[in-house]
């Protein structure tokens, strides 16, 4: 109801300028080009394209006012070419920046508060309150979850039955998963487990916060992880490498092409692959798609890992323009749809009401894992400074030792721990 | 009438200086792009960069002069002294493949009749000619321990493919190898084109003087190599730095554990993904400074022993 208001407000706008212009004696194309307000928007999306100009398209169609640029960008590299553009006072006026970067973002390239539009920020009810959280800094929403993922057990179907396991039950904890994996290891010889690392920090996170443990202290002056269930979580994850070797030691890379390769039993990974999983095994092998693992008995509590929208524009005009254009994206319909065709985690707090993501959910039941997940998911640590890559790489850095038994968790995770929150007490 | 005398022969005192002046001019006028060029785009970069690693870039606000806090910072990160250590290793292991293994090639190329030497020079090159994130993807998956070329030919014989990048005790090494891979080639080429400006005749009189293959490479051909040994030795440390920054980024991301980064690839990181302009500045000038010590070192150690013929 909300959109058609704005729809017919935009409708309304134009019929002004063409009265306007009929008066003048001079309705034309260009007259109309030059009143809309052009705005970017940096994402890097890549495979999800198509999807996400279907959205664009519709904003257009509801705001002809407004004309959007989207500009791809590398994952990687977006939110530091979002700062050098701020630096250099020319941002864009939308980006999609990871989660877990938004305070430096805040920081560092001007973002612009969520409740400064027309609705004062209402639209961001239309986002689940645990993950709005992820977007608050101060008491202030500075971004909103988009294109938001959780943590999944993929497994091999082909790989399960050769084992004389149930192809169709996943582990429901680590200790059966080890189990599990050490008999796929024993009768076909395979890796039985690859855990991505999804961008550096996100899968240590996962596996130390889903065993109780807090990556930050609440004023994200220190890190607080190295917990005895965290320590003991990440030894599990060595002894999987190397005493039980289950857990594959290869690259990202590699890993991932040899579990689409059908060579290893179980991957755990953001939901974000499930889309790709399906286009790149099609033929192959049958996968199942799993919660992730409890921990000895614990609930399930995974941090999310994907990105939020964030607002840099400076000009009010563009300002109020890519407001809109956030607002629009995050209604319901909108982030459920774009749930199903990107792979990413339904945002709005009751994603079952929308009858479209119903019909997916018939047509596609392992879909019904992540959206079940989406009450296990917390927000991501969202690491403070301008030396959040630094942060990144030691805990990458510290999985990577655990991998070649550099040393016991007892003295990695502490000496990482201690190490991040240096870097965080010498950035700014 | 005195007066127009005066002046005439004022002017043409004059005249002479300003033809001076104008031949004066006229090379640095000539030079102008080039200086115009290498100002915009070497030293200023250079002397801003300079200045960026003193200060702390901050945004909507004036740069903050910080002296050599971000030197300070840099020497006390973990991910530094990694990149250092792994630089030196980088050059180091990569003059003897780089400089020294292309020689023999070179010499065996040379002996080769002339049309098997034009088949041994075309798949020599054939590296050099393919980019190096080709090379990298392909190196990824031809050591891929379970899947790979090389596991597919060790298979059959009972063993087991070692997995080379994700293990921190030899992932530099893969990389130093396939990089070494990629230029042993466009090296021996080099070689190749030092070995034919000298006259065969004098290798036949030293074989009839009783000259061993031994001794004519050693009193012959490598003195006469030398200038181009000089060059590719130059060139080789510094290319190595920057060259290994692909198969560092598409093969191991600098891992494991910070097994294969160097200060070019950590410089990459502090700039690009880190927007830590401070520290990439400062990672960039420690390296500028290092390789510029060693190309000195380098150019009075073997400058010595070049002889040009």
């Amino acid at each position: 109801m909300a959109g058609k208001m704005e729809i017919g407000a935009g409708k309304m706008e134009i019929g002004r300028r063409g009265a306007l212009g009929f008066g003048l004696g001079a309705v034309s194309a260009p007259a109309l080009a030059q009143a809309r307000t052009e705005i970017s928007f940096w994402h890097y999306q890549t495979a999800n394209i198509p999807a996400l100009r279907e959205v664009l398209t519709a904003f257009h169609e509801a705001h002809p006012e407004i004309r959007v640029t989207d500009v791809p960008k590398d994952c990687g590299t977006i939110a530091t070419e979002v700062q050098a553009a701020a630096l250099a006072r020319r941002p864009p006026d939308v980006g999609q920046i990871l989660a877990r970067l938004t305070v430096g973002l805040v920081r560092n390239a001007g973002a612009v508060p969520l409740d400064s539009g027309e609705d004062r920020g209402a639209f961001l009810n239309n986002v689940l309150p645990r993950f709005r959280e992820v977007g608050i800094l101060d008491g202030k929403p500075y971004a909103v979850p988009h294109s938001f993922g959780t943590p999944l057990l993929y497994w091999n179907k082909s790989i399960f039955a050769a084992s004389g396991l149930d192809p169709e039950r996943a582990p429901a904890d680590w200790d059966e998963l080890v189990a599990m994996g050490r008999q796929i290891r024993e009768r076909t010889g395979r890796y039985a487990l690859f855990i991505s690392q999804g961008g550096r920090d996100v899968a240590p996170q996962q596996m130390m916060v889903n065993a109780g443990a807090t990556m930050l202290s609440p004023d994200l002056t220190r890190a607080t992880f190295a917990t005895p269930g965290a320590i003991a979580a990440m030894q599990l994850w060595q002894d999987m490498a190397v005493t039980h070797r289950i857990h594959a030691t290869l690259s990202e890379r590699e890993q991932t092409a040899l579990w689409l390769g059908g060579q290893i039993g179980m991957f755990v990974g953001s939901v974000a692959s499930f889309q790709g999983f399906l286009r790149d095994t099609a033929g192959r092998f049958e996968f199942g798609v799993g919660h992730y693992p409890l921990w000895k008995g614990q609930p399930r509590r995974v941090p999310n890992s994907g990105s939020t929208l964030m607002v840099f524009a400076q000009n009010p005009q563009r300002r109020a323009a890519a407001l809109k254009l956030v607002t629009f994206m995050m209604r319901p319909e909108i982030t459920n749809r774009w749930s199903w065709t990107s792979g990413y985690l339904p945002v709005a707090p009751d994603p079952l009401a929308d009858a479209g993501l119903r019909g997916y959910l018939e047509r596609e039941p392992r879909w019904r894992i992540p959206v079940a997940q989406m009450q296990d998911t917390v927000i991501t640590a969202r690491w403070p400074g301008n030396r959040v890559v630094e942060v990144q790489i030691v805990l990458e850095n510290m999985v990577q030792a655990l991998m070649q038994g550099s040393g016991p968790a007892a003295t990695l995770v502490p000496r990482a721990e201690a190490e991040i929150t240096r870097l965080i007490a010498e950035s700014r | 009438m005195s007066a127009s005398l005066t002046l005439g022969h004022a002017e043409a005192a004059l005249r002479p200086r300003a033809r001076r002046h104008a031949r004066h001019l006229l090379p640095w006028l000539l030079l102008s792009p080039l200086l115009l060029l290498l100002a915009v785009f070497t030293y200023w970069p250079l002397l801003h960069t300079i200045y960026l690693s003193v200060v702390d870039v901050r945004l909507h606000q004036p740069d903050r002069f910080v002296g050599l806090a971000n030197y300070q910072g840099l020497f006390r990160s973990p991910s530094f002294s990694a990149a250092a250590w792994n630089t030196v290793i980088y050059i180091a292991l990569s003059l003897p493949l780089k400089v020294l293994l292309p020689i023999p090639i070179a010499v065996f190329v040379w002996c080769a009749g002339a049309r098997m030497a034009a088949l041994h020079r075309s798949i020599l090159f054939v590296p050099t000619l393919l980019s190096f994130v080709v090379v990298s993807i392909l190196w990824i998956w031809m050591l891929n321990p379970v899947m790979g070329m090389f596991q597919s030919v060790l298979r059959p014989l009972g063993l087991q493919m070692p997995a080379l990048l994700s293990d921190a005790s030899t992932a530099i090494y893969t990389i130093i190898g396939v990089s070494a891979w990629k230029v042993i080639g466009f090296n021996a080429l080099l070689y190749l084109a030092g070995l034919a400006s000298i006259p065969r005749e004098l290798i036949e009189s030293m074989r009839l003087d009783g000259a061993s293959d031994w001794r004519i490479t050693r009193s012959l051909l490598l003195p006469l190599l030398s200038p181009t040994i000089y060059f590719v030795a130059i060139t080789s440390v510094l290319f190595t730095v920057q060259q290994v920054f692909t198969p560092i980024n598409i093969m191991t991301g600098g891992g494991p554990a910070n097994a294969t980064t160097n200060l070019f690839y950590l410089a990459y990181e502090m700039a690009f993904e880190s927007f830590n302009i401070g520290f990439a500045s400062a990672t960039a000038l420690l390296l500028f400074i290092g390789l510029g010590a060693l190309a000195a070192l380098k150019a009075w150690l073997l400058g010595r022993r070049v002889h040009y013929a």
